[in-house]
This record gives structure tokens, C-alpha cells and sequence, in this order.
């Protein structure tokens, strides 16, 4: 007992008391969920910002230093993703951060990055909450308080006035939900149900939906998981209604997980960026195909480009990259082109009306926001 | 490309030292409640979620750090002396079920009263107290803390008190011969582990600056479980190793030079058989050996 509690202690001091060394690259760090529900954001994100960085370095890098990447796993965990932030933060020093890719692993890590001046860049993170995360905050991808406002503009073009809502209670469901009944007239709404996380039965909610009028299901899940059991049952009872969603239906592997019940499917988020691009090709060359989607591939690849265009401005500190980003007239990325608000929010990222359409999504037109 | 190392900054030992800070009151009250008294209560983070969202709901509400602090540590005391109640009135595996229970219905009022707790979303922007608003100066107030929770189990471990729960543990009905009741010492230990779960709940949300209910799921509470059987049940020094140790190890994985593409899986699957080794090894320990003469 004695030896194993003596190796044990030693394992974890050795390893406690490790970090790498710098050289003379320029770190950047990357925080994701690299395992559990979330991994395929993670992996694609991760993907999306090894491109870019290898790209740069086959060009000789930046004034002639490579960039290397450090990549932590947030778990789309606050706790864990903090614990990441406070070693790319103080012990490798990077000079900025692409993530979180969960909002509560960007929040948790954004006082961390606060506190050391040092930039962090999300390319997933869509709750509104992000928008105050502080100075030093950026993200590439639109807060959901605007997607919702794209939606309610689409429902009413066509006319949809009776939503028939579900919902997983996770963060990202709930602040759709509640960003999306702001946006829409008050008796929009006439059915309005929250899962318990992770749930995958919902035929006694789909058995009391099919006694209530209603024009479209909207499905508020977080994951594939349970967007395709959501849309399975809904389907297996019967009902013709059309079904429209956001971000998390706009990923391919819901059209293998229930392909027949995501067929005409809906969905509203940011243009599928990259797709059927030269983007896409090399992607997919290299890292074999997106597992959630190439778009978030893509945003991960441009939160990369804005880091690395400030840093070839001449910017060397986090509190330059900062201001550099602030001033940032336009960067010409993969996902089109923005900039970013006071708030570090994007801006000039708009969005596309989309469809699955034989087991595929294409996009059939777009949608702007005032 | 092997890498060269050379030692960590000063703000990640702080961090180190603040995250077993947190960690160790509420361990060494699992330790005294689980480990010592082999009470099987499994809703210590029920008590730990309602003492949380009590401190800082009252915090947010008032802007003061002192309420807050008494309403997180007036929830934990109220809903320990229901676990405190359950453990007189149920057997030992009834309480486990019952615990539980209690835990969803706790964790379920707070992530579906979104009109107080913001439900999933959590709380944040949580502030620390003026005072220690730096990573060194939260990492001492931290450890102060958990220095008095420390020597308060440890002096503990040789009252009355940690006898008379050892002595339930071995054989109830003996105990209850030899007049110690069980109830006052249930009452007595679970209100210890109450006054653990509000000082860690206290500086965790203040710590991370957001409280939110993904850290307050089951496996947070097998994690609590596990450590306390590494360190052997009803160890103080043996909890406060385990928690040391097993906090650094979690986040000295972080440094094995592995590719990204493997990186986080890795870190998983071998803080998992680390942990099932020292738990393995421990497993004698579980459950007291009947004494025979």
C-alpha cells in the first residue's frame, strides 16, 4: 500500500511539475470538448484551427516564427475548461485562445483569460450570456438572441402562428426557448415542453401534441442524439406538420441516425461555410469528414485567421491583439466577411434558410437580420 | 517532438492549490459520514446544489457576500438535518435510495425554476469577495479555510463524537447497549458535512465565476465517493492524500505530451484505471470486518 501510495505521489508531482517549454514558437491555445457528448464540436473546431496553423507555418510562419498549438480538453464543462484556461493561460503562456466551443466552457474560461490578458476567440459558443464575458472575449460565431430574431422573421414570412415547442433542459436549449418566446407574439407558443437532459422517449408528449393545433414542431435538443429520437417519434405518430431548428439539426449525422424523419426537415443557422468548397477538400483530405459539420470546422479555421492576422499586424501581447481585433475593419475568412462589435461579438455573418433533401442539407436561401 | 519542461508559474500553483482547497472540507466530511460512519448517503451534492444557488441567489439579490454566505450555510444546515432525519427512520440501504431521491428532486426544483435559478443557463458573472479577488489571494483565503476544516477533523477524529459513529458503524445495536444514540450522532455528522458542502459551495461558484448545474450532476458525487474510498474510508490523512494527490495527478495529465487527436480520451481512460487501482486496492476497507473473538 505504502509503495502504491508512494508511486502514485510521485506520478502526480512529476507530472504537476512538468510544463513545456516555448522555444521560440508562438503558442496558441485551443480549448474544447474533445471527449463525452460534445466531442464532435470538438474535433471538428480542433481540426478547423490545425489547418489554419499549418497552413501558416508551411508559409514560414509569422516574422519567421512557426505557431504551435496547445490543446486542452474543456469536457463542455466550466470546471474543466477553467482548469484548462489556467494552464494555457499561466503555464504555457499562449498568446491567445481559440474556444471554448460549449458557452459554459467559454464563460468559465473567459475571467481566467480576463485576468491574464490574453484573447480568447470562440468559434461555437452562441449564448447570449457570452456577449458580456469581458474585453478580452471574442466570437466568430452569432449569439443566439440574433438567430432567434432570424427565425421569429421567417416564421412570420410564412405565415407559421402556432409553434409546438420541445426541449431538452440543457443551457443551450434553454436560452433558445427563452431568446425565441421573446421574439415571437405571445400566444405563438401553444405547446411548450422541457425534457429532462439526455431524454430519449417522448411518446407521451408526441400522443398530447397530436391533440393540439399547431402549424410547425420546432425541436430544441442538444444534441443529434436527441433531435433525431425527438423527430423519430414525432414522425412514428403520424404527424405531416413541417419541423424546423437551429444549429443542432444542421449536422449530417442526424440524417444517418433517422434519416426518413429529418427528410424536409428545417433548419436556421449560419450558412453551412466551406461546404463544397475548396475549404471542404482539403478538410477533408486531411482530417477525413467533419463529424458534426464543416461549418463549425470553418468558424474554428477563421478564429485561427483573425489570431493570426493580428499577431502579423505586429501585435504581441494579448492587450494588442485585443485592440487589433476591435479596429478590425473586415477579415475575408472562409465563413465570409466580418468584423466584431464592442462587445466582441461578430458581425457581418448572416443566415441561410436550410434543408435536408435526400439525406443531404443544402441551403435554399438566406436570411437577413436588421 | 519531445519537449523540454522546467517548472510551472506561479498562478498554476495557485490554482492547484486552490482546487484541493475547495475539495478537501467536503471530502473529509464525506470521509467522517461515509468513511467512518459507513452511512450510505449518497445526496451530499443535493446538499451542495441548494447551498450553492442559496449563497449566491441571496448574493444577487442583496450584493452581500456575508447573506449569502448564511442562507447557502441555513440551506445546507436544513436539508442535512432531513438527510440527518431519513438516516434515523430508514436502514442502511434505504437511506441510499432515499438519498438519492432526494438528490434528483433537489437537483430537478433547481434546474426547472428557471424564473429563479435560470434553470440550465446557471448563474454568471459570480463575484469573488473584494478582498481576494487575485489568484493568490483567493488561493490563500481558500487554503485558510481549508487548513481550520483540517484541523477541525482532525482534532475530530479523537472526540467522542468520531467513537460514538465509529461504534454505530461496527454494530448498532451494541452501540445503542452502551448508550450512544444514534441520533444525536447522525444529527452531529451529517450537520458537519452540511457546514463542508456550504464552505466549498461558498468559494467554488466564486472561484470559476459561474454557478451552473453541470457541476452539480451525479458524477460529481462519484468522484466524492471514489476519493473518499482511495484515501481508505474513514481516514482523515488518508482523504486529505487522496484529495491532494488526485487532484494533482488529474491535472498533471494535462502535461503528458500527447498529440491533441488523443489527448483528451487519453487523460480520461488513465485517471480512470488510477483511480480504479487505488480504489481496488482500498476495497477491503469498504465495509467493517465483523470482530470475533
Amino acid at each position: 500500500m505504502k509503495r502504491s501510495l508512494a508511486l502514485l505521489s510521485l506520478t502526480a508531482l512529476a507530472l504537476t511539475a512538468c510544463q513545456p517549454a516555448g522555444g521560440g514558437t508562438i503558442k496558441i491555445g485551443y480549448i474544447g470538448p474533445l471527449t463525452g457528448d460534445a466531442a464532435s464540436y470538438g474535433v471538428d473546431t480542433l481540426n478547423g484551427v490545425k489547418m489554419k496553423i499549418e497552413e501558416i507555418n508551411a508559409a514560414g510562419g509569422i516574422n519567421g516564427r512557426q505557431i504551435e498549438i496547445v490543446a486542452e480538453d474543456g469536457k463542455c464543462t466550466g470546471s474543466e475548461a477553467a482548469s484548462a484556461a489556467q494552464k494555457l493561460v499561466n503555464v504555457d503562456k499562449v498568446i491567445a485562445i481559440v474556444g471554448g466551443q460549449c458557452s459554459g466552457e467559454t464563460l468559465a474560461a473567459a475571467p481566467i483569460a480576463e485576468e491574464g490578458k490574453v484573447v480568447i476567440v470562440s468559434p461555437v459558443s452562441s449564448s447570449p450570456d457570452v456577449t458580456k464575458a469581458g474585453d478580452y472575449v471574442f466570437r466568430d460565431y452569432p449569439s443566439d438572441a440574433l438567430k432567434t430574431k432570424a427565425m421569429a422573421k421567417y416564421f412570420a414570412e410564412e405565415k407559421i402562428t402556432k409553434v409546438a415547442m420541445i426541449s431538452e433542459n440543457t443551457d443551450f436549449a434553454s436560452a433558445f426557448r427563452a431568446s425565441l418566446k421573446e421574439n415571437l407574439p405571445a400566444d405563438a407558443v401553444v405547446f411548450d415542453e422541457v425534457v429532462e437532459p439526455g431524454t430519449k422517449d417522448f411518446r407521451t408528449l408526441m400522443t398530447r401534441l397530436k391533440n393540439v393545433k399547431f402549424d410547425t414542431f420546432f425541436p430544441n435538443a442538444q444534441s443529434d442524439a436527441t433531435m433525431a429520437a425527438m423527430m423519430q417519434q414525432f414522425r412514428d405518430q403520424g404527424m405531416k406538420q413541417p419541423a424546423i431548428s437551429h444549429d443542432i439539426a444542421d449536422s449530417v449525422t442526424l440524417a444517418k441516425l433517422a434519416p426518413e424523419a429529418v427528410e424536409g426537415m428545417w433548419v436556421i443557422n449560419v450558412p453551412t461555410s466551406g461546404q463544397g468548397t475548396s475549404f471542404e477538400t482539403d478538410f477533408t483530405a486531411k482530417y477525413g469528414a467533419a463529424q458534426a459539420t464543416i461549418a463549425f470546422a470553418a468558424h474554428a479555421y477563421d478564429a485561427a485567421g483573425v489570431i493570426a492576422e493580428a499577431l502579423k499586424a505586429g501585435a504581441t501581447d494579448g492587450t494588442a491583439i485585443k485592440d487589433w481585433l476591435y479596429n478590425m475593419k473586415e477579415y475575408k475568412g472562409v465563413v465570409g466577411a466580418f468584423s466584431f462589435d464592442r462587445n466582441g461579438d461578430v458581425v457581418g455573418v448572416p443566415y441561410g434558410l436550410k434543408q435536408f433533401q435526400k439525406g443531404v442539407i443544402r441551403q435554399v436561401k438566406g436570411i437577413s437580420v436588421d | 517532438m519531445p519537449r523540454f519542461y522546467n517548472l510551472p508559474e506561479m498562478p498554476f500553483f495557485f490554482h492547484l492549490i486552490t482546487v484541493i482547497a475547495i475539495a478537501l472540507p467536503a471530502q473529509l466530511g464525506y470521509t467522517f459520514v461515509f468513511g467512518r460512519g459507513k452511512i450510505l448517503h449518497f445526496g451530499p451534492i443535493g446538499v451542495s446544489t441548494v447551498a450553492a444557488y442559496g449563497t449566491f441567489l441571496t448574493l444577487n439579490a442583496t450584493g452581500s457576500f456575508l447573506l449569502g454566505l448564511c442562507a447557502g450555510v441555513l440551506m445546507a444546515l436544513a436539508f442535512s438535518l432531513l438527510f440527518a432525519w431519513l438516516s434515523f427512520r430508514l436502514d442502511s440501504d434505504g437511506l441510499g435510495i432515499m438519498s438519492i431521491a432526494v438528490y434528483l428532486a433537489l437537483f430537478a426544483v433547481v434546474l426547472n425554476w428557471t424564473s429563479l435559478t435560470r434553470g440550465a443557463l446557471g448563474l454568471p458573472r459570480i463575484p469573488r469577495v473584494p478582498f481576494a479577488d487575485s489568484a493568490m489571494s483567493f488561493a490563500l483565503l481558500t487554503t485558510g479555510a481549508c487548513v481550520l476544516w483540517t484541523l477541525f477533523f482532525l482534532w475530530l477524529d479523537r472526540t467522542k463524537l468520531a467513537r460514538q459513529v465509529s461504534a454505530l458503524a461496527e454494530g448498532e445495536w451494541h452501540a445503542k447497549a452502551l448508550g450512544i444514540s444514534r441520533a444525536g450522532a447522525h444529527i452531529a455528522a451529517f450537520v458537519i458535512l452540511g457546514l463542508t458542502l456550504a464552505s466549498d459551495n461558498f468559494f467554488y461558484a466564486q472561484y470559476y465565476h459561474l454557478l451552473h448545474p453541470s457541476d452539480y450532476y451525479f458524477p460529481a458525487f462519484v468522484s466524492l465517493l471514489m476519493i473518499t474510498v482511495a484515501g481508505k474510508p474513514g481516514s482523515t490523512p488518508g482523504a486529505i492524500i487522496a484529495t491532494i494527490l488526485l487532484s494533482l495527478l488529474k491535472e498533471g495529465l494535462r502535461f503528458l505530451p500527447f498529440p491533441s487527436a488523443v489527448l483528451g480520451p487519453l487523460r480520461l481512460m488513465l485517471f480512470g484505471i488510477i483511480l480504479l487501482a487505488a480504489v481496488w486496492i482500498q476495497r477491503d476497507t469498504l465495509f467493517p470486518k465483523k470482530r470475533t473473538i
